[in-house]
């Protein structure tokens, strides 16, 4: 019995000093980790509360995968009503309501100035784990809540957030299509092309000044690269054939496929001096070029041995090993940025689904569940991936960690939307 | 079968017939075409706007002859029964009842000399977005393959993949994705 009580202590103590330290580590093959409960009562402002601005917090970091967010209707007039001031607060009543961090936050907007100045106190003792003071135009309210967000997400895992994200994606119908690029939350939604017809595989360089896309405005699959500032198309390949693909390799070099004939060729194109280099060439279908951090190891699909299965060639050696071995489809690599898993398609029994295998092939998992699923890619922080997915009628982007859990759908223009990517 | 034959080739006669009859509508159409987008070209002495205008008038005349030749064509190529041929899942292999249509198809094309050939190449919507593409185009030019082998010029063919990007039937059955998997043949 005495025992089983230091064992709970034990316990308790590793989970106070693990809060002190508050840090919360994902596990790579994602054993599941305690989420943190957070409270975030109303923001106070002059002119009253502002709970639309703390809700949109809330709702970040509910969005994040990592914490419980203590819903309002748990918390009393009086705690509702608390002071910001540190002296003011009763962290045991927050603590009674089994929240483990607490932020407050004071609003001002002034002059069309919106300001924020916002505590994260963890509630065992009271300590102030960061007060930090924002400030922007007041339209841009949103953002400044999103970095908060990231803020608290750095402050409590040890790595950045990605509510300040933004998300490049093909939307539109049938044959009506642009692309478009938006705040993660789904505001801030901007067209970039102006095609109007039907377009694919978007991706915009590493310093973002260049979008690469496949369109059919002229009456068959070209692909363009558009100068984003000045919005002139900078390339177009014209030749017959299928180009799609395009994955930038770095600032001006693009990899795209492209099918013609007998040979599916992989090429790397300089945007700024046209210099066209050919990665790969071989019979048959080669697609989806994509590359490790290091750039040496290109992930590719290949038909090269019936169904399509991804493969990988070694840029200074020249080697080709076939990585997929399981069913007959496996299609749409990415590396992580760590380069430590690739995330892939691999068609199972009725769906298509997000897996993540090591960079060997090894140690394969299923992450999505049913559907026809696309275009897997991981975040810049390597936490989560942003995937396509198709459930009944309509294509919609959703947000995983990278473990398959917390699996969330993201809502942006209403119309079907694919192949979205984290935008530079 | 020879009774088979025969009908065939008399309704590819009929056809040939047609052709040539809607021949002389289309021929001098082009005529005017370069006729008159010559001057445009060359001439900065007609005023902007109204060569504009002009110019924008007759293309648009133009689109619309072009676009009724063309349905012409692909009404009488439905007639001639040239209908879609069908693909296995994952397959750009040409199946061998896909062949009956494709000579049919070489046979049509060679008596109607005028005709330009789209293939157009689908995939049903169980595959990714980037590998169907491709999959689409190696089933286009299967097709193109094929039809040149029937001695059919491959510079009046066209291969263009859709990938699954365009389907022509929505659904979600069995059904749905054999129809799908498919070439499809567009007059120009």
């Amino acid at each position: 019995m005495s025992r089983l009580r230091w064992c709970v202590m034990l316990i308790a103590l590793v989970f106070a000093a693990h809060l002190a330290e508050a840090k919360v580590y994902l596990d790579v093959y994602g054993q599941s980790y305690k989420k943190v409960t957070i409270a975030v009562p109303p923001f106070a402002s002059e002119g009253g509360q502002r709970p639309e601005i703390s809700d949109l917090l809330g709702q970040d970091l509910d969005m994040s995968g990592f914490f419980v967010v203590a819903p309002h209707s748990l918390m009393d007039k009086e705690l509702l009503s608390e002071g910001v001031e540190k002296r003011s607060i009763r962290f045991e009543q927050w603590r009674s309501l089994g929240a483990e961090l607490l932020c407050k936050a004071l609003v001002e907007e002034k002059d069309n100035i919106f300001s924020l100045e916002a505590s994260l106190y963890d509630t065992s003792d009271g300590t102030l784990l960061f007060a930090k003071r924002y400030r922007a135009a007041s339209p841009d309210w949103r953002r400044v809540v999103h970095r908060l967000a990231d803020e608290i997400i750095l402050t409590v895992t040890g790595e950045k957030g990605i509510m300040s994200s933004r998300i490049l994606f093909a939307a539109g119908e049938a044959r009506h299509r642009d692309v478009y690029v938006a705040d993660l939350d789904g505001q801030g939604i901007r067209k970039l092309s102006n095609h109007n017809d039907i377009v694919v595989s978007p991706s915009v360089s590493p310093d973002g000044k260049y979008l690469a896309f496949t369109s059919y405005r002229e009456g068959k699959p070209n692909l363009y690269v558009i100068d984003l500032a000045t919005n002139r198309e900078v390339y177009v390949d014209r030749q017959e054939g299928m180009k799609v693909g395009s994955n930038w390799m770095d600032r001006r070099t693009l990899a795209y496929g492209h099918t013609l004939g007998k040979f599916s060729t992989l090429y790397a194109l300089n945007v700024e001096t046209r210099e066209r280099t050919v990665l790969l060439r071989k019979e048959g279908i080669l697609a989806s070029p994509a590359f490790s951090p290091d750039k040496s190891k290109m992930a590719f699909v290949s038909d090269m041995y019936g169904g399509p299965n991804v493969f990988v060639k070694d840029m200074a050696t020249g080697e080709i090993k076939r990585l997929t071995y399981f069913g007959n489809y496996n299609t749409s690599p990415a590396f992580s940025p760590k380069g430590d898993l690739i995330a892939f398609v691999s068609k199972t029994e009725g769906a298509l689904e997000i897996c993540v295998m090591r960079p060997d092939g090894s140690d394969a998992r299923v992450l999505s569940d049913g559907g026809v699923n696309d275009s897997p890619q991981f975040s810049p922080c390597g936490r989560y991936i942003l995937y396509s997915s198709l459930q009944g009628r309509k294509s919609s982007i959703r947000l995983m960690l990278y473990n398959g859990e917390n699996k969330r759908e993201l809502k942006f223009t209403g119309k079907d939307e694919t192949q979205p990517k984290f935008m530079p | 079968m020879k009774k088979a034959l025969c009908l065939w080739c008399l309704a590819a006669a009929l056809l040939c017939f047609h052709g040539c009859a809607s021949k002389p509508a289309s021929e001098p159409l082009s005529q005017q075409t370069s006729q008159v987008t010559a001057p445009a070209e060359h001439g900065p002495a007609l005023e902007g706007s109204a060569r504009k205008e002009r110019e924008g008038a007759i293309t648009e005349e133009d689109l619309a002859k072009a676009a009724e030749r063309r349905r012409a064509a692909e009404e009488a190529m439905k007639a001639a029964g040239l209908q879609d041929i069908y693909f296995d899942f994952d397959s750009y292999a040409i199946r061998s009842e896909a062949l009956p249509t494709l000579q049919k198809l070489a046979l049509w094309l060679s008596r109607n000399q005028s005709v330009k050939l789209k293939v157009e190449g689908y995939c049903d919507e169980r595959g990714t977005t980037e590998y169907n593409l491709a999959l689409g185009e190696k089933r286009a030019e299967a097709a193109v393959d094929y039809l040149r082998k029937e001695g059919v010029s491959a510079a009046r063919m066209k291969a263009v993949s859709y990938g699954k990007e365009a389907p022509v039937d929505p659904g979600h059955t069995e059904e749905a994705w054999a129809k799908n998997r498919r070439a499809h043949f567009a007059a120009q």
